[in-house]
């Protein structure tokens, strides 16, 4: 691809419940520190960001135009400041293409959530069609039951194989300090914990979260001058399926395989198995990793299970997935996919302190949005020093 | 099949727990104790009402000291509402007509604070009139911007 | 620097009150629909699918995910994007960093608002601060009643001018079949009609509309191949503003400076305008109310400081005059608030095709400038040209 992207630096707030903040003290905490820890300051004249991108949902913030919190607290006032209402790796994947097109060469994206003030399944409930699924009760993780149950199904797994995600994740991220939740699980703390929707039980699912993180990123050669550590950004993908999930195969995630296979191609990856060092993706349940491992073209269908039982998926194994713990570890949605490349950039530069995984050159992350994994968007980056 | 459309009602019904930070919060907690309190940039010296951790222009941390306004000021700006306008506090339409101005109060001389004025009266009102606030009783404050009822002309 | 962008294919509804026929999406493909057969391309040839919805007007969470069908999106890449009133241009701007990064060929910018399904006033009261200023519930018409009373003030214009802004306008939506209020309007009805907060009526505000706007971008390679010629977007700027002006009211000290100057006179330095009202053919404005135009011309820097209310009075901005302003009807007479940004371009992009049939403005068009405003005066400006 013409020209590169290079992240120049990278942010985040710890996740947990933060009901001593507002929305815009949850903004300003990574844009503070990013600010600080690169030393740049938003200009005009090109001499450090040029623009913003921020991400929220209004459902989230409960604020029509959520945005309004990103604007004092990361450099909106008469300035270029967009909103990306998409999981944050969207609005990494747009702050590139942005880079790309040459009419910004600095671009901040910030994004934010505070899961705690609302109660999130009404929220997904409005994410579902009004007239036909709406009335049924359902939430993300009723839907995701099903798509669980299905996979499950499909190929001879049981609750057993996801518990194992969670243990592995969870075990992560003792060695994440900015990890909600970390803890030495076994298979049986799993499933034997309170059941939500069967199969997806409370440990099989992401933590209500608050949380914020910020990414900075600029051509090459403004990255290069502003960091000894700059991250390249390789590939970008991304993709819809359609809405109603008895339209689609949910054992099948079409839609992921697609956005994999442009950021593969712009990459150059052709064997992401053995290419890619480490992966960090968004598991928002825990059989989702292994679904998720599929669509990302490290196994065939149906292998994701075997990556997770073979180690390769551990952070010793050949292809670590999640070595921060992933969502499971306590992520808010929307924060995921930006918080994904957070954490991945975090490992390239070799900073990942106690949960480095060694010698990592090439990493993938990932986000997705909607009922099922709907849509999904990946990043493919690579360490630039 | 009959031609006729199908339209269906669906209530979202979404509650929010908001956290007040601390500088909103330390604002609210004022107006509990009869006070109006903004906060001022290090950098620019700019006051905010209400008080917000970081100034938009400077993007830097406002810091938590509390620079108490005085209840008095002047209206700059002011509307008669009379159409209504659905009010999520209430959760039912307004009753009209009330008034509403922007009023920059002693000592703020760079933020307006926007709440009602006691009158009503069209002929009544102009640019540059002084007003001050008129608290609830003490013993009725909630740390709420209710906590003040309006803004009375000062003759 | 990256590929140039170009208009090729326009589509939109005709925007309504109610359109109890359709749903969002079938609303939505009627615009997808139209604009691909003006571009002469199927949905294959599409590379990318920019959206832009207000979600919570909605009252869809990830709106964009539930019209996926509708808007051509399965299967390809897309995102959604959402700044409040300005969405719409938002969409366009992102839609021409996608083409302009050379990774897509051609992009289909979708924005739409089904006002008769969405609690939408209901929705605007959750721009405000829940702690601050929800209870006070003014909504948009206090920001236009503080503009109006204070341009009186400085200005020798009186409510009469408002009034022949309005009447313009309504003239003009009445030239164009998709326009949603097509009032036959005189200054005498303007200014009987209801008071909503003086100076503003109801007849100086925007209504709310059902409607969806679709454009087709694509890069100079695929614009050559067109048959129609390519409308160009040569450049745009986009400026927020601290949310502390819409949160209580900051008190500046004059002249403040608005963030429609601010992004103006960076993209009038970039392509050599220096006399707007002589560079520029062509003005869709994005102006909610009619008080709003007179402020914002000045700003435009169409015409000096307190002179803008005389060019109204001598209606210099008519289809027909120097300077048309709004020749679509504007904002004030169609409002599907995700479409409205959408709709600016698509309406300045007609006038260089010369394709706006009675709307049509009687000089030569070659240059225009469309925008789109939001809450807490945000503003996206768009050069638009026939030539690169």
């Amino acid at each position: 691809m013409a020209g590169r992207i290079g992240i120049v630096g990278v942010a985040q707030t710890h996740y947990g419940k933060r009901p001593e903040c507002h929305l815009e003290d949850l903004v300003f905490e990574p844009v503070e520190k990013i600010l600080k820890e690169t030393g740049l300051t938003f200009a005009d004249d090109g001499t450090g960001i040029d623009a913003t991108i921020s991400c929220s949902q209004d459902h989230w913030d409960g604020w029509t135009i959520s945005s309004k919190h990103a604007v004092d607290a990361a450099g909106g006032h008469l300035r270029p400041e967009e909103k990306v209402a998409e999981d944050g790796a969207y609005a990494l994947y747009y702050a590139a293409l942005c880079v790309l097109a040459g009419h910004y060469e600095c671009v901040l994206v910030a994004a934010h959530t505070k899961e705690s003030q609302v109660d999130g399944r009404l929220i997904e409930n409005a994410g579902l069609e009004p007239l036909y699924l709406r009335m049924l009760g359902m939430d993300f993780t009723s839907c995701a039951a099903l798509q669980a149950a299905q996979y499950l199904e499909a190929h001879t797994l049981g609750p057993a194989d996801c518990a194992r995600v969670v243990v592995k994740n969870l075990g992560n991220a003792m060695d994440n300090p900015y990890a909600q939740r970390a803890e030495i699980l076994t298979e049986t703390d799993v499933l034997t914990s309170p059941l939500l929707s069967d199969p997806i039980r409370v440990l099989d699912a992401k933590p209500v979260s608050d949380g914020a993180c910020a990414v900075i990123v600029a051509t090459e050669e403004k990255a290069r001058k502003w960091t000894s550590k700059p991250v390249w950004i390789d590939g970008l993908g991304c993709c819809y399926d359609r809405h109603y999930p008895g339209y689609r195969d949910l054992t099948d995630p079409v839609s992921l395989k697609e956005a994999a296979r442009r950021a593969y191609t712009m990459a150059g990856i052709k064997d992401p198995r053995r290419e890619v060092d480490l992966c960090e993706l968004s598991e928002y349940y825990s059989y989702q990793e292994l679904l998720w491992a599929e669509g990302l073209g490290f196994c065939d269908r149906g292998g994701g299970a075997g990556l997770l039982h073979s180690g390769a998926s551990s952070r010793e194994g050949g292809l670590p997935i999640n070595p921060s713990g992933g969502l499971l570890s306590g992520v808010p949605v929307n924060v995921a996919g930006l918080n994904r490349a957070v954490e991945a950039a975090v490992q390239l530069r070799g900073e990942a302190g106690k949960r480095q995984v060694e010698e990592a050159e090439r990493a993938v992350i990932h986000g997705t949005g909607g009922v099922c994994g709907q849509m999904h968007c990946v990043i493919t980056m690579r360490r630039g020093f | 099949m009959n031609g006729e459309l199908l339209e269906i009602i669906i209530p979202l019904d979404l509650r929010y727990k908001w956290g007040a930070g601390p500088h909103l919060g330390a604002f609210l907690r004022g107006l509990k104790e009869g006070k109006i309190f903004a906060n001022r940039c290090p950098e620019c010296g700019r006051l905010q009402l209400p008080p917000t951790p970081v100034c938009g222009r400077c993007h830097v941390a406002m810091g938590e000291e509390w620079i108490e306004l005085s209840h008095q000021g002047e209206v700059i700006s002011y509307s008669f509402v009379v159409d209504p306008m659905y009010d999520a506090g209430i959760g039912d339409m307004r009753p009209v007509p009330y008034t509403i101005a922007a009023i920059v109060l002693d000592g703020g001389p760079d933020v307006a604070f926007f709440h009602k004025l006691e009158e009503e009266d069209p002929e009544k009102v102009q640019v540059g009139m002084r007003v001050e606030a008129v608290f609830r009783p003490p013993a009725e404050r909630e740390g709420t911007m209710e906590d003040i009822i309006h803004f009375r002309t000062v003759s | 620097m990256g590929e140039r962008v170009a208009i090729v294919g326009i589509g939109q509804t005709d925007h309504r009150f109610i359109r109890s026929d359709v749903n969002h999406e079938e609303m939505i493909n009627e615009a997808v629909s139209l604009a691909l057969e003006d571009a002469g391309l199927g949905i294959k040839d599409i590379d990318t699918v920019i959206i832009d919805n207000m979600d919570l007007f909605e009252g869809h969470y990830l709106a964009d995910g539930m019209v996926v069908d509708g808007a051509g999106m399965f299967l390809k890449p897309g995102l959604k994007m959402n700044t409040g009133g300005t969405s719409g241009a938002t969409a366009v701007a992102t839609g021409w960093q996608h083409v302009a990064s050379g990774v897509f060929d051609t992009a289909l910018v979708v924005g739409w608002q089904k006002q008769d399904a969405s609690p939408s006033i209901a929705s605007l009261v959750t721009a405000r601060e829940p702690f601050y200023d929800r209870g006070l519930a003014a909504g948009a018409v206090g920001i236009f009643a503080s503009m109006g009373l204070r341009y009186m003030q400085e200005t020798g214009c009186e409510e009469e001018h408002a009034a022949l802004a309005r009447v313009i306008m309504a003239d003009n939506a009445r030239r164009n079949p998709h326009a949603h209020l097509k009032l036959d309007l005189t200054t005498r009805d303007v200014l009987d009609s209801r008071v909503l907060v003086w100076p503003v009526r109801l007849l100086h505000m925007s209504p709310t509309s059902c409607g969806a706007c679709a454009l087709v971008l694509a890069n100079e390679k695929r614009a050559e191949k067109q048959e129609k010629p390519p409308v160009w977007i040569r450049d745009l700027e986009t400026a927020h503003r601290e949310v502390s002006v819409f949160r209580g009211g900051c008190v500046e000290p004059q002249p403040a400076v608005s963030a429609i100057e601010v992004a103006c006179s960076r993209l009038y330095k970039r392509n050599g305008i220096t006399k707007p009202a002589r560079d520029v053919d062509v003005w869709e404005l994005y102006t909610p109310s009619s008080w709003a135009l007179f402020p914002w011309m000045e700003l435009f820097h169409i015409c000096e400081k307190g002179e803008a209310w005389r060019l109204v009075e001598k209606e210099v901005i008519r289809i027909e005059g120097e300077i048309p302003i709004e020749p679509s009807g504007g904002v004030v007479s169609t409002n599907p608030i995700g479409a409205s940004g959408v709709i600016r371009v698509a309406e300045a992009a007609l006038q260089l095709r010369g394709e706006a049939g009675d709307r049509q403005v009687s000089k030569k068009a070659e240059t225009a400038i469309a925008t789109a405003w939001g809450a807490a005066s945000w503003i996206v400006v768009f050069f638009l040209s026939k030539h690169l």
